[in-house]
C-alpha cells in the first residue's frame, strides 16, 4: 500500500455509529406505529376530550388535588422540622419517639394509611377532650382523611431530608458562629439553617410534585380529587381512556409548572454555591423527565458533595 | 505591654474519654502580649484554645479571664455553669481564627463579618456593613467584599475570618494553626496582617508551626507536649538553644 503523495487533499472521516442509528429507527418506526394505532383508533373518542378538559367538575377536581397537595406538604414540612430536630436532639426519649415514628410511617403504604385514617371513626367513634367532643365521622371528612393520611405519611420523609440537611453543615460553621458571640439559636437560624435549605430545597421540590401524583390514591376514599371526579364522570358516560387522558394532562401541566417554580425557588437558595448556575431548560428537562423520587434526592446529595469536596 | 494578666491558666486538665488531653496545663498571657504555642501535633495546643473561649470545657483547674473564672459563675456558694447568654457575652471578647477559615459560604466577605455586630451587638445593618467594609479594608480585602467565600483563595478567606473576629472588637484573638491549611505561597499574607495586629497591641495568643513568625513576632514561645508546658522563654533564646531534648528535637524536625 502507498500513502497518496499529496494527503493534504484527504478528508477525516469520523467512525459511524451504526448500531446506534438503526436503534434510533426501530425507536422511531415502534413509536410511530403506537401513536398510529392510538390516534386512528375507533374505540378512543378524541372528539370527546374537547368537552371534558375544561368541565367544571374536573376543574373543580383540579383545585381539590392542588388544595390537597399544598397542605399535605405543609403539614409534611412542619412535621418533618419537628422530627428531625427530635431526632437530632442529645435526649434519648425525643430521639427514640422521632425514630420510631419515621420507622412506621415510612415502611408502611401510604394507601394503607390513607385507609386507615378513612376507617378511624370505628376505634374513636367520638374525638375531643372532656366535655367537647364531637363525632368522628363529622370531622374527619374524605378530605380531611386524605390530609392526614398524606400529611403524616410525608413528614416522616421530610424529617430524613431535613436531618440530612442540617447534618450536611459542617461542624466548623457552629464552631465559628459560637465564637462570634451567637448564641446556638442564632446560629442555628443565620448559619447553619440556610445552609441546608440548599441541601433541604431541592429534594423538598421533589417531594412536592411527587404529592401533587400521589394525591391521586386519595381517589380510593373518594376524596374529589382530580381521579375521583374522573372516575364519577367515566363511570357514568364509559369515556374510560378518554377521561383518564384528560386527568393526565392536568397532572402534567401541573407537574411542570411546578418544576419550573422550583428551578428559581433553588436559585434563590443556591447564593455562593456553583449549583446556581443549571439553565432552566436543563433542570425542567431532568426533572420532568426523570424517573423516581429517591433518585433524584440521591443525585442531588451526589452533586451537592462534589461541590463541598 | 502591660503587665497585668489577661488570661490564666491554672493547672488546666481535659480529657475526651480515656484520652487524656491537657493534664495540668499552666500558663499567663499579658495584655498585649503575643505568645505562640508550638508543639507536635496531638500534644492538646488546639483543644487548650477551644477550652479558652468554651467551644470546650476543662475538667479541673481554672481558666481565668481578667481574673474571672471562665465557664462559671459563683452563686451563693456555689458555681453554676454559664448559660448560653453568659457563654455568648463571653465569646464577644474572643475572637478566634480556625485552621479551616470556617466562613459562611452563604454569604459574601462582607456579610460573613458583619452578621455577628448585626445580631449579636444590634448594630444596624447600614453601619454594620460599612464597619465591615472598614475592616476588609485593614486585611487588604476591600475589592472583595462583595465576593463569596468560593471565590476567594484560602489567603483570602483566612484574611476575611480575621476580619470577622476583628468586628467584635474582642480583647484577645486566638489563631488555631491560622496557616496550616494554606498554600505555601499564600501564608505570608496572613502571617502579614497578624503581624500588623500584634504591632498594634492587640494581645494574641498563636497556636502555630510557623518558627519564622513566632521568633519575629513572638514575646513568649511555648513548647507545649502531652498536655503540659514542657518549656517556654523567649523565642529567640528558646529557638537558638533550647533547653529540653523534646523541644529539641521538634525544632529540628521542622527547622
Amino acid at each position: 500500500m502507498t500513502l497518496s503523495a499529496d494527503r493534504s487533499r484527504l478528508k477525516y472521516v469520523r467512525t459511524r455509529r451504526w448500531g446506534s442509528w438503526i436503534a434510533a429507527a426501530v425507536v422511531i418506526l415502534i413509536g410511530a406505529c403506537l401513536l398510529w394505532a392510538v390516534a386512528t383508533n375507533p374505540n378512543i373518542k378524541w372528539s370527546q376530550m374537547d368537552g371534558y378538559i375544561f368541565d367544571s367538575a374536573i376543574l373543580r377536581g383540579l383545585v381539590v388535588t392542588l388544595e390537597l397537595t399544598v397542605l399535605s406538604m405543609a403539614i409534611g414540612m412542619a412535621l418533618g422540622i419537628v422530627l428531625a430536630l427530635m431526632k437530632l436532639s442529645p435526649n434519648n426519649v425525643l430521639k427514640t419517639t422521632s425514630g420510631i415514628y419515621i420507622w412506621v410511617f415510612r415502611g408502611t403504604p401510604v394507601l394503607v394509611q390513607l385507609i386507615f385514617w378513612y376507617n378511624i371513626a370505628l376505634i374513636f367513634p367520638r374525638i375531643g377532650i372532656g366535655a367537647f367532643s364531637a363525632d368522628t365521622n363529622t370531622i374527619i371528612t374524605t378530605f380531611a382523611a386524605a390530609i392526614l393520611a398524606l400529611g403524616l405519611n410525608e413528614g416522616a420523609y421530610m424529617a430524613e431530608i431535613v436531618r440530612a440537611g442540617i447534618l450536611s453543615v459542617s461542624r466548623g460553621q457552629m464552631d465559628a458562629a459560637l465564637a462570634t458571640g451567637l448564641t446556638r439559636r442564632q446560629a442555628m437560624r443565620y448559619i447553619i439553617i440556610p445552609q441546608s435549605l440548599r441541601v433541604i430545597v431541592p429534594p423538598t421540590g421533589n417531594q412536592a410534585i411527587g404529592m401533587l401524583k400521589t394525591t391521586s390514591l386519595a381517589s380510593v376514599i373518594a376524596a374529589q380529587d382530580l381521579l375521583t371526579v374522573t372516575e364519577n364522570i367515566y363511570a357514568k358516560t364509559f369515556f374510560v381512556v378518554e377521561l383518564l387522558v384528560v386527568a393526565s394532562l392536568w397532572y402534567l401541566v401541573g407537574t411542570s409548572i411546578a418544576s419550573i417554580g422550583q428551578y428559581f425557588i433553588e436559585k434563590k437558595f443556591g447564593a455562593g454555591s456553583s449549583s446556581s448556575d443549571v439553565k432552566l431548560a436543563d433542570f425542567v428537562r431532568e426533572h420532568v423527565f426523570s424517573s423516581s423520587r429517591a433518585q433524584s434526592a440521591l443525585e442531588h446529595l451526589k452533586r451537592e458533595s462534589e461541590i463541598r469536596g | 505591654m502591660g503587665d497585668k494578666p489577661l488570661l490564666e491558666a491554672r493547672d488546666v486538665s481535659k480529657s475526651f474519654g480515656h484520652l487524656k488531653v491537657l493534664r495540668g496545663l499552666n500558663l499567663t498571657v499579658r495584655e498585649g502580649e503575643t505568645v505562640c504555642i508550638i508543639g507536635p501535633s496531638g500534644g492538646g495546643k488546639s483543644t487548650f484554645l477551644r477550652c479558652v473561649n468554651f467551644l470546650e470545657k476543662i475538667d479541673s483547674g481554672a481558666l481565668l479571664f481578667r481574673d474571672q473564672l471562665v465557664g462559671y459563675s459563683e452563686r451563693g456558694n456555689k458555681l453554676r455553669e454559664w448559660n448560653e447568654q453568659e457563654a455568648a457575652a463571653y465569646r464577644v471578647k474572643v475572637g478566634m481564627v480556625f485552621q479551616h477559615f470556617n466562613l459562611y459560604p452563604h454569604m459574601t466577605a462582607r456579610e460573613n463579618v458583619a452578621i455577628g455586630p448585626r445580631v449579636v451587638k444590634g448594630e444596624p445593618q447600614n453601619k454594620a456593613l460599612d464597619r465591615a467594609h472598614a475592616l476588609l479594608e485593614k486585611v487588604g480585602l476591600a475589592d472583595k467584599a462583595d465576593s463569596y467565600p468560593i471565590q476567594l483563595s484560602g489567603g483570602q478567606q483566612q484574611r476575611v475570618a480575621i476580619a470577622r473576629a476583628l468586628a467584635m472588637e474582642p480583647e484577645i484573638m486566638l489563631f488555631d494553626e491560622a496557616t496550616s491549611a494554606l498554600d505555601p505561597e499564600l501564608v505570608g499574607e496572613v502571617l502579614q496582617v497578624m503581624q500588623d495586629l500584634a504591632t498594634e497591641g492587640m494581645t494574641m495568643l498563636v497556636v502555630t508551626h510557623e518558627i519564622g513568625f513566632a521568633r519575629e513576632v513572638g514575646d513568649t514561645l511555648i513548647f507545649m507536649d502531652e498536655g503540659v508546658v514542657a518549656e517556654k522563654g523567649e523565642p529567640r533564646e528558646m529557638i537558638a538553644c533550647p533547653q529540653f531534648d523534646r523541644t529539641k528535637a521538634f525544632l529540628s524536625s521542622v527547622l
